[in-house]
C-alpha cells in the first residue's frame, strides 16, 4: 500500500490524469445566488461560463467543508493508510484549513499529511501530478513531502486576464490591486491586458500589455526563458483555440507526457473571469 | 529703476550698491527679453505651434531677477546666489534649464570675486559657459551654448586690457550678436529652416538688455539688431555640419560628500567616459557620462563621496543584478508624477496608477518648482517623474536634483513613450527595477504627432505650406499635406514598415467625430491588420498624437 494523493478542484487537472494516477479531487463550491454547485461535479465548465457571462450577479465560491474532506480521506483510507493532501495556497482559500482540520480528526491507523502548495491551478496541478507519479513509483511519505517542498520554489503560475473586474469583485485581488490605478473610472476606456503571477501563495502584478497577442507572446517568452521545465500546462476559461496555440509553442520545451491542456474550473473561473488564459510550469 | 547714472558713477559704487546694480541689470534684461520673446519664440526649426524658447527663457529670467530683487541681504554675493536659485526653481524647457545653468555659473563667478567689475564679469561669463556645457547631456554647437561661449571669450579678451565693466559687457554682447548670426553655419537644420538659433538669440538679448540696464538706457529706442532681414541674409550662406557621437552606457549617479569639487570629478570621469557632465555644489553632485566601463566610473567616484541613485541604461541582466545589490533603493512606496498635455491623457495615466499631474507639455512647459510641488504632493517615499515631452526632460531632471525625496526621471520624450513607461510600472517591485523596466519600455513604441504648420518652411527637403497638416514621426517632420488623413496616406508605407499591430490615437481638443473617424479609417487602411483605438486626449495644438506599437 503506497501513499495516495488528495488535492482540491482548484488544481484544474483533467479527469483522466486523476484517474490514471489515483488522485482524489475534493471539490470547492461555487454559488449562484443561493444555489451551490460542486466545482466540476454538479456543473460543467461550459454551463458554468455560460451562467457567469449571463448572470447579473457574480457567483461566490467557498472551500470544501471539513466534512467533505473527512469523507474523502475515509474513502481513500480504505485502500491506504498514508495520505498526502496537497492544496491551494492558504492565502487564497480556506481549503487548506478545512483539510487540516479534517486530517486532525481522522481516526483509526491512517495518517494524513496536509501541505499548502502556495500555488493554485496549473502550478498546484504540476506539483500534484509529479507527487502522484512518484507515489505510484513507491516513494515514501517523507520522500514525497521532500519532493513537494523542493518543487515549490521552481513552480510558477501566470495568468493573462481580459479584465481585472472579476479578481477585484471576488476579493482575491491582493497585490494586483496596484493595477487598478488611480482612475476615477475603475474600468478605463484605455484597454489594458493585465498579467498576474501567483508567487509566495498570492497573486502579484506581473506585467501589463496593450494587446492579447503581446500578452500571449510574453507568457511564452517567460516559459522559454526558464531553463529545464519538467512539467507545464496551459489553462483557459473560454478560448480553447488560443490555449492550444500557446500549448503548441511550449512543445519544444517540454516532453509531451508532461504537457497538459486544461480548463479553469468554476472556482478559478469566478475569480479570473471569461477570456483568462493561464500558464503553469515547474522546473523542480 | 536704476538710481545709478552714467558709466563714471558705476566705477565708484561698491558692496551693496553693486548688489542693486546687478538687480537693475537683470530687471532691464528681463524687460528687454520680454519685449522680444515672441520673436524668439518664432525662431523654431519645426513649424509647430509650440515654439516657446523665448517664453521659457523669459519665465526663467523673470524668476531669477525677482529672487535677486527680493533678496533680504543687499550684498552682491547673496543677490547673485538668489538669482541663481530663482532661475533653478522656475526653469522651464530645455532653454530655461540651460539658462539657469548659465546663471548659476555667473553667480559662482561674481560671488567668488565679491565685486562686479570688468574682470569679474569676464570670469563669470566663462564660468557660466562651463556650467552651461556641463548641464547638457550632449552639447551641440550652433546653440545658446556656442553663443555664451563666444561672448565669454570676447569678454575675457576685453578684460585682459581693461577692467571697465561697461566695455567688457559691450564686447560680450557684440560678439554674442555675431555668434547668433553664425549659428546657421554650425547647425545645418537652422539654415534650411531659415532661422537662427532661438536660445542663442535669447542669450544675446539678455546680454544686450543687461548692458542697457548698466547704461541706464531707455528701452525701445533701438530695435534689436537681429531681425528677420539679418536672419534671412545669414541663412542663405554656405554651410558646415555638426556631428557628435555617443559611446557606451549612459551612466548617471549622485555623489554626496563634503567640499566636493565638480572640476576634479569631471576630469577624473572624463578619463573613462565621453560627454561627461558633472553638475552640483560642494555637498551634492550629479555625474552623467557615457562609458564602456560604467562601473569603473562608479567605483572611481566612490573615492569622492557617497555614491547613490546609480542608473546605467542599456545594461544587461548581470549589470541589473549588480545594481540591485548596490543601489540604495528600498521597497518603500513609489509614486509617479506625469506631465500631461490634456485631460484625456491625464485620465489614461491615472488609470495606470499615476498619482500626481503637472499640466503642460507642447505649448506650456512646466517649471522645476511645479514638478517639485507635484512630487511633494505624493505621500510616496520615492517618486518617478515621466515628462512626456522632450522639452520637459531637463526640467524634470533638475526637479529630481532639488526635490527632498528620491526622484528618478523616466525620460519619455512624448506621450506614447510615457504611457508605455507607466504601463510597465509595478508598485510591488523595487524602485530601481521599475525605473529599469520603464526606461526600456520607452523603446517599445513609435510616436506620430499631427499638427498644423504655423508658417511655410522647408525641413530637410520637405516643403511645408502654412496651415498644412504636418506629421512628425519619432521627432522628425516626415509629411506635410492638407488634411491629417492625407498625412497617414503619405506615410502608409513607412508605417507598415514599422511592424506595428496597435495604434492608440489620442484625439486633440476640438477634433470632431467625423474628423476622428476619417483619421481612424485611414490608419486602418494604411496598415492592414492594425488594431486602432481612438480616445479623447484633449491636448491643444496637436490634432492627433498616435502611439504605434
Amino acid at each position: 500500500m503506497g501513499v495516495r494523493i488528495v488535492t482540491d478542484s482548484t488544481s484544474d487537472l483533467p479527469a483522466e490524469a486523476c484517474q490514471d494516477l489515483d488522485i482524489t479531487v475534493v471539490p470547492l463550491t461555487v454559488m449562484f445566488g443561493d444555489q451551490g454547485y460542486r466545482d466540476g461535479v454538479d456543473l460543467s465548465a461550459d454551463e458554468f461560463y455560460k451562467k457567469l457571462i449571463e448572470s447579473n450577479r457574480l457567483p461566490t465560491t467557498s472551500q470544501p467543508s471539513v466534512g467533505a474532506f473527512a469523507e474523502a480521506y475515509k474513502e481513500v483510507a480504505k485502500e491506504t493508510d498514508e495520505i498526502l493532501s496537497i492544496h491551494i495556497s492558504g492565502k487564497l482559500s480556506q481549503t487548506y484549513n478545512s483539510a487540516r482540520l479534517a486530517a486532525s480528526e481522522m481516526e483509526g491507523g491512517s495518517k494524513v499529511e496536509v501541505m499548502d502548495s502556495l500555488q493554485v491551478s496549473l502550478g498546484l496541478g504540476a506539483i500534484v501530478i509529479t507527487a502522484a507519479r512518484a507515489a505510484k513509483d513507491g516513494a515514501s511519505m517523507d520522500e514525497l513531502k521532500q519532493l513537494v517542498a523542493n518543487m515549490m520554489p521552481g513552480t510558477r503560475t501566470l495568468a493573462l486576464l481580459e479584465t481585472l473586474e472579476y479578481l477585484a469583485k471576488g476579493g482575491r485581488i491582493g497585490k494586483v490591486q496596484a493595477y487598478l490605478g488611480n482612475s476615477l473610472r475603475p474600468l478605463s476606456i484605455f484597454k489594458v491586458i493585465p498579467i498576474v503571477e501567483v508567487r509566495d501563495g498570492e497573486a502579484h502584478p506581473f506585467e501589463r500589455v496593450r494587446t492579447r497577442r503581446k500578452g500571449l507572446d510574453r507568457l511564452i517568452a517567460e516559459a522559454q526563458g526558464e531553463g529545464g521545465i519538467k512539467m507545464a500546462g496551459v489553462a483557459y476559461s473560454t478560448n480553447r483555440e488560443e490555449a492550444e496555440s500557446v500549448l503548441e509553442s511550449l512543445r519544444p520545451l517540454v516532453k509531451t507526457e508532461n504537457l497538459v491542456l486544461s480548463r479553469f474550473g468554476p472556482v478559478l473561473g469566478t475569480h479570473l473571469g471569461p477570456g483568462a488564459l493561464g500558464l503553469g510550469f515547474s522546473t523542480g | 529703476m536704476t538710481s545709478v547714472e552714467a558709466s563714471d558713477t558705476i566705477e565708484h559704487v561698491k558692496g551693496s550698491d553693486k548688489g542693486s546694480l546687478v538687480v537693475d541689470m537683470f530687471e532691464t534684461a528681463t524687460r528687454w527679453l520680454e519685449a522680444n520673446a515672441a520673436h524668439v519664440d518664432s525662431l523654431n526649426v519645426f513649424p509647430v505651434p509650440d515654439g516657446d524658447t523665448g517664453t521659457n527663457m523669459l519665465f526663467t529670467l523673470r524668476a531669477a531677477s525677482k529672487a535677486a530683487a527680493e533678496c533680504p541681504d543687499p550684498g552682491i554675493g547673496p543677490r547673485v546666489r538668489a538669482l541663481a536659485w530663482g532661475a533653478l526653481m522656475e526653469a522651464r524647457g530645455n532653454s530655461g534649464v540651460i539658462l539657469s545653468q548659465i546663471l548659476r555659473g555667473f553667480a559662482d563667478g561674481i560671488d567668488g570675486a565679491g565685486k562686479l567689475d570688468g574682470r569679474s564679469m569676464a570670469r563669470s561669463l566663462s564660468l557660466a559657459t562651463e556650467s552651461a556645457y556641463k548641464g547638457v547631456e550632449r552639447p551641440v554647437e550652433g546653440t545658446m551654448l556656442t553663443v555664451i561661449k563666444d561672448a565669454a571669450r570676447a569678454a575675457e579678451e576685453s578684460a585682459s586690457t581693461n577692467d571697465d565693466l561697461e566695455a567688457v559687457l559691450a564686447e560680450a554682447a557684440r560678439e554674442a550678436e555675431a555668434s547668433v548670426l553664425r549659428t546657421p553655419e554650425l547647425l545645418p537644420i537652422l539654415k534650411e529652416a531659415g532661422v537662427v538659433d532661438a536660445g542663442g538669440h535669447g542669450v544675446f538679448l539678455i546680454l544686450e538688455g543687461a548692458l542697457k540696464g548698466l547704461r541706464n538706457e531707455t528701452l525701445g529706442e533701438a530695435p534689436p539688431a537681429i531681425n528677420r532681414e539679418a536672419i534671412a541674409r545669414v541663412s542663405m550662406m554656405g554651410g558646415g555640419e555638426s556631428t557628435e557621437q555617443v559611446y557606451g552606457h549612459c551612466t548617471q549617479f549622485i555623489i554626496r560628500g563634503e567640499s566636493l569639487d565638480s572640476g576634479v570629478i569631471r576630469a577624473a570621469v572624463s578619463g573613462i567616459g565621453e560627454s561627461t557632465v558633472v553638475v552640483g555644489n560642494r555637498e551634492l553632485v550629479r555625474v552623467h557620462t557615457h562609458s564602456f566601463a560604467p562601473y569603473e566610473v562608479v567605483d572611481l567616484c566612490r573615492g569622492f563621496g557617497e555614491v547613490s541613485q546609480v542608473s546605467v541604461q542599456d545594461m544587461d541582466a548581470q549589470h541589473g543584478a549588480w545594481l540591485g545589490a548596490t543601489s540604495d533603493g528600498q521597497s518603500g512606496s513609489i509614486g509617479i508624477v506625469a506631465v500631461v498635455p490634456g485631460p484625456g491623457i491625464q485620465e489614461v495615466f491615472a488609470s495606470l496608477g499615476v498619482g500626481a499631474f503637472v499640466s503642460g507639455g507642447q505649448s506650456m512647459n512646466p517649471s522645476v518648482a511645479q514638478i517639485v510641488e507635484a512630487v511633494d504632493s505624493l505621500a510616496a517615499e520615492s517618486v518617478i517623474v515621466v515628462p512626456n515631452n522632450k522639452n520637459v526632460v531637463l526640467t524634470a531632471q533638475r526637479a529630481a536634483e532639488v526635490a527632498s525625496k528620491r526622484v528618478e526621471v523616466v525620460a519619455a520624450r512624448n506621450v506614447p513613450q510615457g504611457v508605455a513607461g507607466a504601463l510597465a510600472f509595478n508598485s510591488t517591485i523595487e524602485l530601481d527595477e521599475n525605473v529599469e523596466s520603464m526606461r526600456s519600455a520607452l523603446e517599445d513604441v513609435y510616436c506620430l504627432e499631427i499638427t498644423r504648420a504655423v508658417r511655410a518652411t522647408s525641413v530637410e527637403g520637405l516643403r511645408v505650406r502654412e496651415g498644412d497638416s504636418i506629421g512628425i514621426l519619432n521627432g522628425e517632420l516626415t509629411a506635410a499635406c492638407s488634411e491629417p488623413e492625407e498625412v497617414v496616406q503619405e506615410l502608409g508605407g513607412k508605417l507598415e514598415g514599422l511592424g506595428i499591430s496597435l495604434a492608440t490615437v489620442y484625439c486633440g481638443e476640438g477634433v470632431g467625430y467625423d474628423e476622428r473617424n476619417r483619421f481612424v479609417a485611414e490608419m486602418e487602411r494604411a496598415v492592414p491588420s492594425l488594431e486602432v483605438e481612438a480616445l479623447d486626449g484633449g491636448q491643444p495644438h496637436y490634432d492627433f498624437i498616435v502611439s504605434l506599437e
